[in-house]
């Protein structure tokens, strides 16, 4: 009985001029975002090596300087953007993809592509995961919002329950029936865009990429289940169609485009972003402040002292200057990270809103977890920017050492290509899904909530339904 | 084959349906006149299983519907005023959905035969039934009853809306059922219809059956005479009664 409900389902679904309309806009729609996706993170990706390449070659080719002078001279540590970011860019297009890896200065990463689009930065947000999220709700409730109530309308429902048809049967039929339509709809959009965002020209930077398309395939399977048996349950809930449509067009407006946007727009505002140059001063204040320190001067001069056994700095075997200078960067570390601990705290309070909104918006909950999973989230442009912090100071200590141990007590002392070429490239590896799991407990729970939420709701609903098929 | 013992039906405070006592053996086809909320519909859905009966109860060859709906449903055929098909589907098909679904399964040729054995055509069987008239509608419901060899048919006011054509060709196909045997309960307002292919002719009025006339007895237009007494003048219940066989 199921199979045949299922059957007339896609039979009449298939002839239906609305859905097959629909069918073709969502492909339509799949394919320009895919496009416009796969050309934007393949732009990024070939930025990416070019700058790299000349970052090492400028880097290798300064000539012969003072090592100090060298680590200000610094190289930039470039984010690779991963391949699943041609289908989720996530945060790509706002975050920093290069950072300024300076001697005395933990740099915020710059060159945020969304500041370049301008207008065409609004075009830039079509993805594949957008349209997922956003745009396919809209057309699961324009195919399903008649699924109950059209054949309610109709009369059909009744005949149907005329054959002994049962509630539970009417609802695994009509929830199947839904499935095999959206995936009608769905899957040449989801083919079409898959073939073009894997053939991306990008690295495999994430370590367990596999795994993390079998999570979002998951994520997104039963997001459409969600989605649909939600619309199915409101379908089933109101007597007439035009009514189910009306509530779930509504229900979208509000869930999917206003909360979103009204989330973002309280999360500024009750947890605003410093300005620029404000930050810049406070980044400042902290590379200076083992200058004007002076017990800690004197404190590292004494042990200095100890450390080699004699009473004068001139005595020293070592470049005093650049051991001073290591200390005075070892002495910012702790304020550097109170500076960006406190922007950290400051983006978990706006995402604190934004996760309080997504109870009643679902887009938000896959959206959090859909960045996660493509590696394009804040948690993995947190530890794209540690890591290169920790590669900062790493090459600065290199440089200093070479200094300290290899300037004595010369005024004019340089190191060659032979110093430069000791330093690595910035290399990162971005972390495993599950090392990082814990950062989206509370959204995995929202959407699970939603996804047993809407079956139970689509239950409830069409057995009412089955029941008052009398009225 | 149906029977209805003091079968009542409350909606709140209003009694739908008030200790009603009737029963339709086969082969006779018992049409109900009444005006709107008469409870002619009330008592097809408690039949259908569609409504739960507030006390009494309502019986298909033996079973009570409310102890076997889904039982019950299989002897039953429902021909409402607007047979219900899907628009994208042929009558063909529509006939074929709604049999798998009663677990009858038939070859297309067999569907096609059944269809043009109710008096739907070839051609228009196999054509969308979106372009369906309301009398194409009706056949394609005689059909799912014909497929299912139900024992017992239930139409509400099915000739509502036809035109005379059609109204004469369902009529048709009602008596030859009534003559398979089959046992007919049909809610109408065209008391020249019931009078022509009814056996009994049951009267409602607010939820009660107020007389039962077997048509033969009396022509047309002294049904209607009774019946509009009962419709107009509460005082003339008793006196119409009298002409009751």
């Amino acid at each position: 009985m199921i199979s045949t409900v299922v059957g007339k389902e896609i039979k009449t679904y298939l002839r239906s001029g609305v859905f097959l309309s629909l069918a073709v806009a969502m492909v339509a729609l799949a394919v320009a975002a895919a496009a416009l996706s796969t050309q934007r993170i393949a732009t990024f990706e070939r930025e990416r090596i070019a700058a790299e390449a000349v970052d090492r070659d400028v880097w290798d080719g300064q000539g012969e300087r003072n090592p100090h002078a060298a680590a200000h001279f610094a190289r930039y540590a470039f984010k690779p953007v991963p391949r699943l970011a041609a289908f989720d860019p996530g945060v790509t297009d706002h975050a920093g993809i290069a950072l300024w890896m300076e001697a005395h200065y933990q740099n915020p990463a710059v060159f945020r592509r969304a500041e370049d689009l301008g207008d065409a930065g609004r075009m830039a947000n079509l993805s594949p995961a957008w349209i997922l999220q956003y745009a396919a709700p809209l057309f699961i409730f324009l195919i399903l919002f008649a699924a109950v109530a059209g054949e309610r309308e109709a009369g059909t429902l009744r005949q149907m329950a005329m054959t002994g048809l049962r509630p539970e049967a009417v609802f695994t039929a009509k929830l199947l029936g839904a499935g095999a339509g959206l995936a009608i709809i769905l899957a040449p959009a989801l083919i079409v865009s898959t073939l073009m965002t894997s053939n991306v020209q990008a690295e495999p930077v994430l370590p367990d990429g596999g795994a993390r398309i079998v999570g979002l395939s998951i994520i997104y399977i039963a997001y459409a289940a969600a989605i649909g048996a939600f619309a199915v349950g409101v379908s089933a809930f109101f007597e007439e169609k035009r009514n189910a449509l009306i509530a779930l067009v509504g229900f979208w407006a509000v869930s999917f485009m206003m909360v979103p946007r009204l989330a973002g727009s309280i999360a500024a505002t009750a947890y605003p972003q410093p300005d620029a140059s404000s930050l810049s001063k406070e980044l400042a204040d902290a590379a200076s402040a083992a200058r004007g320190d002076e017990a800690y001067q004197e404190e590292i001069r004494q042990a200095v002292l100890t450390e080699y056994g004699v009473e004068t700095v001139e005595e020293l075997p070592i470049n005093y200057g650049a051991y001073s200078l290591q200390k005075s960067e070892e002495y910012a570390h702790p304020l550097f990270e109170a500076i960006y601990a406190r922007l950290d705290a400051l983006h978990d309070g706006q995402e604190r809103i934004l996760k309080s909104a997504s109870m009643v918006s679902p887009a938000m909950a896959v959206q959090k977890l859909s960045a996660g999973l493509a590696g394009v989230d804040r948690i993995h442009q947190q530890a794209f920017t540690a890591a290169a912090e920790i590669h900062r100071r790493e090459t600065v200590k290199i440089l200093n050492d070479d200094l300290k141990l290899h300037g004595g007590g010369q005024q004019n002392y340089a190191a060659g290509e032979i110093l430069w070429r000791e330093i690595k490239d910035f290399t990162y590896t971005p972390p495993r899904y599950k090392d990082i799991a814990s950062n989206y407990a509370f959204s995995a729970f929202v959407f699970a909530f939603y996804l047993i939420g809407s079956f139970f709701f689509a239950a409830w609903s069409v057995k009412r339904a089955h029941q008052r098929i009398a009225s | 084959m149906l029977e209805a013992r003091n079968l009542t039906k409350k909606f709140d405070s209003l009694t739908a349906l008030d200790q009603l006592n009737l029963t339709v053996e086969t082969g006779d086809v018992v049409c109900l006149l009444g005006a709107n909320g008469a409870g002619k519909t009330t008592t097809i859905n408690l039949f259908l299983g569609f409504l739960e009966p507030s006390s009494g109860s309502a019986i298909v060859d033996g079973l009570v519907v409310a102890d076997a709906p889904l039982e019950t449903k299989k002897h039953l055929a429902y021909i409402p005023e607007q047979v219900a098909l899907y628009p994208q589907l042929s009558g063909v098909e529509n006939l074929d959905y709604f049999l798998r679904l009663s677990g009858i399964r038939k070859s297309r040729s067999q569907l096609i035969s059944i269809l043009s054995e109710a008096g739907l055509d070839e051609e228009a069987a196999g054509r969308r039934a979106s372009s369906y008239s309301k009398g194409m509608r009706q056949k394609v419901g005689i059909a799912i009853a014909l497929a299912k060899d139900a024992k017992a048919l239930l139409l509400d006011e099915p000739l509502s809306g036809l035109d005379p054509s059609a109204a004469n060709a369902l009529c048709g196909s009602l008596r030859q059922l009534r003559d398979e045997g089959r046992a007919i309960l049909m809610a109408t307002h065209d008391v020249f219809r019931a009078k022509e292919i009814g056996t009994r002719i049951g009267m409602m009025k607010a939820g009660k059956l107020v007389n039962t006339l077997t048509a033969a007895s009396l022509d047309a237009s002294e049904i209607e005479r009774i019946y509009l007494a009962h419709m107009h003048d509460d005082n003339l219940d008793d006196a119409a009664t009298g002409a009751a066989a």
